[in-house]
């Protein structure tokens, strides 16, 4: 850790210091280990006793809520299509930030400032023509539509972070290898996307993370529940069964425990991921 | 015959490496993509703004600029921009800067500054709809956290009906979403701060500059750069909240909560066919008013932050 604004402090403004940090983590995670708490509590005890420890600890919500309120199905979609906006999201962007990071020609920059507008469209102005759309390739309510439509909203960011990871990629191998007569497939696949190996990790973390928890074109490009991923369905099992709280409250858990699994052990690469354009912009 | 270097060069220059069908067919997939479906129906939003159409039959009328006049005397249009500023105050006046605040006290040695992170930073990894549905339980009358927590501490007084009086509900399906995210101004302040060169506090205490005068003069300027693109994230994201009003209050009651977002996806949502007012023409203007509300408001502010460094700088 660097010391940047390190200052010798007196004892209480380094205790009041702390107590400000500790009741900023509590405001975060208090809710969250609640919500845990809740979840295995039947809904009687959860009326008596909202805040306690369980009397019994009750796991049967979360069968529950896992094959009767179809989790089962909504976590096999999530999966399936966070896999598949992260394997084509990497595929399409890297291929094109490879051309923007290596080779200037007429237009390229009209070409990259075209790509990079991309960060400014809001999702609202851009629903209707994407439903028309897939409706009219006969894809609409198909899980493939929305891993493409998740993947291109992905591009801009990628092929900006991907663009800046491989311009620092130094250029003597590839000079080498293209006097030996090989030609861009083979600079790219051999060369530019072994070495843009930790690039990749990172944003593909990113962009899991980004599809997980995918709202709004999830539920726009649905035609019924069997696309449905985690964050859709989850608010179904409350109306499912009348005020079933503490069932909600196992779907939320099962919903969050994923994420926070990769946050723990990807924390670096997370934060690298989410705040790089940030940063550099 | 012997070729000349110009002749070479034409034609190394059109079957080498680089040539330009190369370079198309490697700009071809993402780009494509991205003009499809990104970029076009951006564009195709502009026409279908223009016209009456409920989504569903062939019957598509064009209407001209109706949509836009009948927006400005929508009402709900125009409480859909006061909690889009009601958003924007809170982001502002309280989300950026106790994000700097938090990671100013975690730069000072802070022991356990890596858990201090995970925690802040968690909350932003999880889906607005989850968490929509989290707060939903801890707004929630009978059982719910914060009253919960009021009475224990005494503060029965305090307890409302969170979501669904008037002149509460509209500040209550805002604050989760600017609680989740003021981790992410934490973290993105904190890179800033470790990014200050050393020697500039060293000097700063050399000097015996009060730990106050160290952040006006040598904290802030060094995080000045971040702090203009902290508020230009929180005005592009933050004029039109979603999940949370959509979720915790079907941005009800009474429409009290819509915002420009929650409204077009009214008109453009069928709910498994129960929506029956579908508007596609008029959802379609409110997101082309969203998009121009956003480009206006971010190019604001990117040239503010530009006037303001050329006077710091002189």
């Amino acid at each position: 850790m660097s010391a940047a604004a390190q200052r010798l402090l007196h004892p209480v403004w380094r205790a009041l210091l702390y107590a400000a940090l500790i009741a900023w983590a509590v405001v975060d995670i208090y809710p969250m280990i609640w919500t845990a708490l809740t979840s295995v509590k039947t809904n009687r005890e959860y009326f008596d006793n909202p805040f306690g420890l369980p009397a019994e600890w009750h796991f049967q919500n979360y069968p529950d809520a896992w094959s009767q309120g179809r989790m089962n199905l909504y976590f096999l979609n999530t999966v399936a299509l966070a896999a598949g906006v992260v394997l084509l999201s990497l595929a399409l962007a890297s291929s094109t930030s490879f051309v923007f990071a290596r080779f200037r020609f007429r237009g390229s920059w009209v070409l990259w400032t075209l790509l990079m507008a991309g960060f400014l469209m809001p999702v609202t102005t851009r629903m209707v023509p994407i439903v028309v759309f897939m409706r009219r390739l006969g894809l609409y309510g198909n899980m493939l539509s929305i891993i493409v439509v998740l993947a291109a909203a992905a591009v801009p960011f990628s092929a900006f972070f991907l663009r800046a990871y491989m311009e620092t990629i130094p250029r003597e191998l590839e000079e080498a290898a293209i006097v030996d007569g090989a030609n861009m497939w083979q600079v790219y696949t051999r060369i530019i996307l072994p070495l843009a190996q930790p690039a990749l990790a990172t944003l593909g973390t990113f962009n899991f993370i980004t599809a997980w928890n995918e709202f709004t074109m999830v539920i726009l490009l649905s035609r019924s529940d069997s696309t449905f991923t985690l964050p859709v369905g989850i608010r179904f099992l409350n109306s499912s069964r009348a005020a079933d709280i503490t069932g909600t409250a196992a779907g939320l858990v099962i919903t969050i425990v994923p994420v926070a699994l990769v946050f723990l052990f990807l924390q670096r690469f997370v934060v690298k991921g989410m705040t790089a354009g940030a940063l550099k912009g | 015959m012997h070729r000349t270097a110009a002749q070479r060069s034409l034609r190394s220059r059109l079957t080498g490496y680089g040539n330009p069908l190369s370079l198309f067919l490697f700009l071809l997939p993402g780009f494509g993509v991205y003009l499809l479906l990104m970029l076009w129906p951006s564009m195709q939003s502009l026409y279908y703004s223009l016209v009456e159409w409920n989504g569903l039959s062939t019957n598509i009328t064009f209407v001209g600029l109706e949509n836009f006049t009948r927006m400005a005397g929508d009402r709900v249009v125009r409480i859909a921009l006061e909690n889009g500023l009601r958003n924007l105050f809170l982001l502002l006046a309280f989300q950026v800067p106790v994000g700097f605040l938090l990671a100013y006290l975690l730069s000072q040695q802070v022991r356990g500054r890596r858990v201090f992170v995970f925690c802040y930073f968690l909350p932003i990894l999880i889906s607005e709809a989850t968490m929509a549905l989290l707060w939903s339980l801890i707004y929630n009358g009978r059982a719910g956290l914060l009253n919960g927590v009021l009475t224990s501490i005494g503060l029965e007084a305090l307890i409302v009906p969170w979501l669904s009086r008037n002149g509460t509900v509209q500040w209550a399906v805002l604050i989760p979403g600017v609680l989740q995210w003021l981790g992410f101004n934490v973290v993105l302040f904190l890179a800033a701060i470790d990014g200050i060169p050393q020697e500039l506090f060293e000097v700063a205490r050399l000097e015996g500059a009060t730990a106050l005068q160290e952040v006006r003069h040598v904290t802030l300027p060094g995080v000045r750069g971040v702090y203009v693109t902290a508020v230009i994230l929180a005005i592009a994201g933050g004029i039109s909240p979603f999940l949370y009003p959509f979720i915790l209050t079907n941005a009800g009651p009474l429409d009290l909560t819509q915002t420009l977002m929650t409204y077009s996806f009214e008109k453009i949502y069928a709910a498994g066919g129960l929506n029956r007012n579908l508007e596609w023409g008029y959802g379609s203007a409110l997101g082309v008013l969203h998009l121009v509300i956003g480009l206006a408001l971010s190019g604001l502010t990117w040239y503010l932050g530009r006037l303001n460094r050329e006077r710091w700088q002189a």
